[in-house]
């Protein structure tokens, strides 16, 4: 799997489509962590056990019409840039770069399945849909999960699927939901959600930089406790915060407002810069971004109502840049060939 | 990433470290790489990163009464099958293989209880279910979308379809 590939491949999750306006809730993932019960867990194996369990997933994989259209990347094979398109994508996770030769990532060619080989756990599998769709997201991999019984999953009847962390066993689940709270972040209510979601046995942070600071607005929110409770208990409960984040974030929205001119300015000043700019941090252009979908959100008219965020703020990320130059560059290149493309992105209307 | 210490930086100090065979990777801030890196010792093989690493740190206080260090976990045995030993296991935080959680099961109930406010699995088990997921789902989505078009909810049947061609598109063709 090559970059020009990766870049070909959909993306569900950042594709709002035409007929559908934006929405604060941007995408639902869950995963599921699995171990096969004959094999030692990842971080004690030896080479040959890990080609082992690849083996077996192999096979297991290769019969079961679910995985009919996918590609195996194999990740020693593959060069830096492509690697880092599939963790933007988050297609996998940024732990998974590093490590072992043995270590498979099993692409869905319609970019909603994933599975990891020889992460943390034999097995991570991904299920990646736009907006909030948390228990469909659950129910496909769930159905993974049953397809692959065969592999004969570490299971315990006391304390249920077996994990190399604690902190991952019994479901394996971890359900997240991306946000985007553009008023409560300026409004600085985060760190007060951050601490009550944590109370609930669930973690908000940044999705994107650092933890209450999260760059472009975008949060995540996932259950933290994967024991005790069911799948979908689990499941409704991120979906239950996730919905009275939304809810929070309208109120905070009608106040901003409310101060109509103030942030109309900063929309179109957001806009004059994703035109104009000749040099664009990521950071910049992320945060420009947030606030011209807030506008979409809003109903706001302006030449931003038919802007497609989802393929410009994949567009922005350092290794979808660098992908596009077909080569690596320098900071202060990486900002020039990023402006570049948000003007070429804008130029069609 | 955030750092796995504070878990409030960028990570941007990846390390990767084996203690008596058991490889663990740690990603850290670079003040929280700074401060470890500062406290190792000559001498010592690897660093301590239990020091304020939530896991890390309960971990270390399971298993039998330590009066003396070092001297009272060695009652529980050691994985028979992989041979992690319980001392490591407080160090690192990681099981070995399935078969640690058998091995060590009396002195991880309190770790679970204090991490997921449980100790009890509950959820599906493997081998009592049937394997038709996917043909469920299709039939629901089906009758979602039957709904929709006969309310005239459009928008909502537009997305109904989308969902039902990818999932279609996965399955054989005597099942679509
Ligand atoms: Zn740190
Ligand atoms: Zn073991």
């Amino acid at each position: 799997m090559n970059a020009d590939r990766i870049l070909n491949l959909p993306v569900p999750w950042v594709e709002g489509g035409q007929e559908n306006p934006a929405d604060v809730v941007i995408s639902s993932r869950v995963r599921l962590a699995r171990n096969l019960s004959r094999y030692p867990f990842v971080n004690r194996s030896t080479p040959e056990e890990r080609a082992a369990v690849l083996e077996a997933v192999r096979r297991a994989i290769e019969a079961e019409p679910l995985f009919r259209e996918c590609a195996w990347c194999r990740l020693s094979e593959m060069d830096p840039v492509s690697k880092g398109l599939l963790v933007e994508r988050r297609l996998m996770s940024p732990a998974f770069l590093q490590g072992s030769q043995e270590r498979v990532l099993i692409l869905d060619l319609h970019g909603i399945i994933s599975v990891m080989v020889n992460e943390e756990d034999h097995l991570r599998i991904q299920v990646l849909l736009g907006r909030m769709a948390l228990c469909e997201a659950l129910r496909i991999a769930s159905a993974i999960d049953r397809a692959l019984y065969c592999l004969d999953f570490a299971f315990d009847p006391e304390f249920g699927f077996l994990t190399s962390c604690p902190t991952n066993v019994g479901t394996g689940l971890r359900a997240s939901a991306m946000l985007h709270l553009p008023a409560l972040k300026s409004s600085r209510a985060i760190p007060e959600i951050i601490a009550q979601s944590g109370r609930l046995g669930l973690v908000v942070r940044g999705a994107y930089g650092e933890g209450t600071t999260s760059a472009g607005a975008l949060y995540q929110v996932s259950n933290q406790v994967t024991l005790g409770l069911t799948p979908e208990e689990l499941t409704e409960k991120v979906q239950a915060v996730s919905s009275r984040l939304v809810e929070q974030e309208a109120r905070a929205r009608e106040a901003l407002f409310n101060g109509r001119h103030e942030l109309e300015d900063r929309i179109w000043r957001a806009w004059g810069t994703l035109l104009y700019a000749r040099r664009l941090g990521l950071a910049e252009a992320m945060e420009c971004l947030s606030l011209l979908r807030m506008a979409q959100e809003a109903g706001l008219k302006g030449p931003f109502e038919k802007l497609a965020w989802g393929p410009l703020f994949l567009a922005i990320q350092p290794a979808h840049v660098q992908a596009r130059k077909g080569r690596m560059l320098t900071e202060e290149e990486a900002e020039t060939a990023r402006a570049e493309l948000v003007r070429e992105g804008l130029g069609r209307f | 990433m955030l750092c796995e210490r504070c878990g409030k930086k960028n990570a941007e100090v990846h390390i990767r470290q084996s203690i008596q065979g058991v490889v663990s990777e740690h990603h850290l801030c670079k003040d929280c790489a700074r401060e470890l890196t500062s406290a190792w010792k000559p001498g010592s093989d690897f660093l301590e990163f239990s020091i304020g690493s939530f896991l890390e740190n309960l971990c270390k206080t399971l298993g039998p009464e330590t009066q003396q260090q070092g001297k009272a976990t060695s009652v529980v045995p050691s994985c028979p099958r992989c041979g992690l030993d319980f001392e490591i296991f407080r160090k690192t935080g990681r099981f070995g293989c399935a078969e640690c959680y058998q091995a060590f099961r009396e002195w991880i109930r309190p770790l679970f209880t204090r991490i997921h406010g449980s100790e009890t699995y509950r959820g599906p088990v493997p081998g009592t279910s049937a394997v038709h997921g996917i043909q469920d789902e299709l039939e629901r989505l089906k009758k979602q979308l039957k709904e929709a078009v006969s309310e005239e909810r459009y928008e909502m049947a537009a997305t109904l379809r989308d969902r039902i061609r990818i999932l279609e598109g996965r399955l054989p063709d005597e099942c679509g």
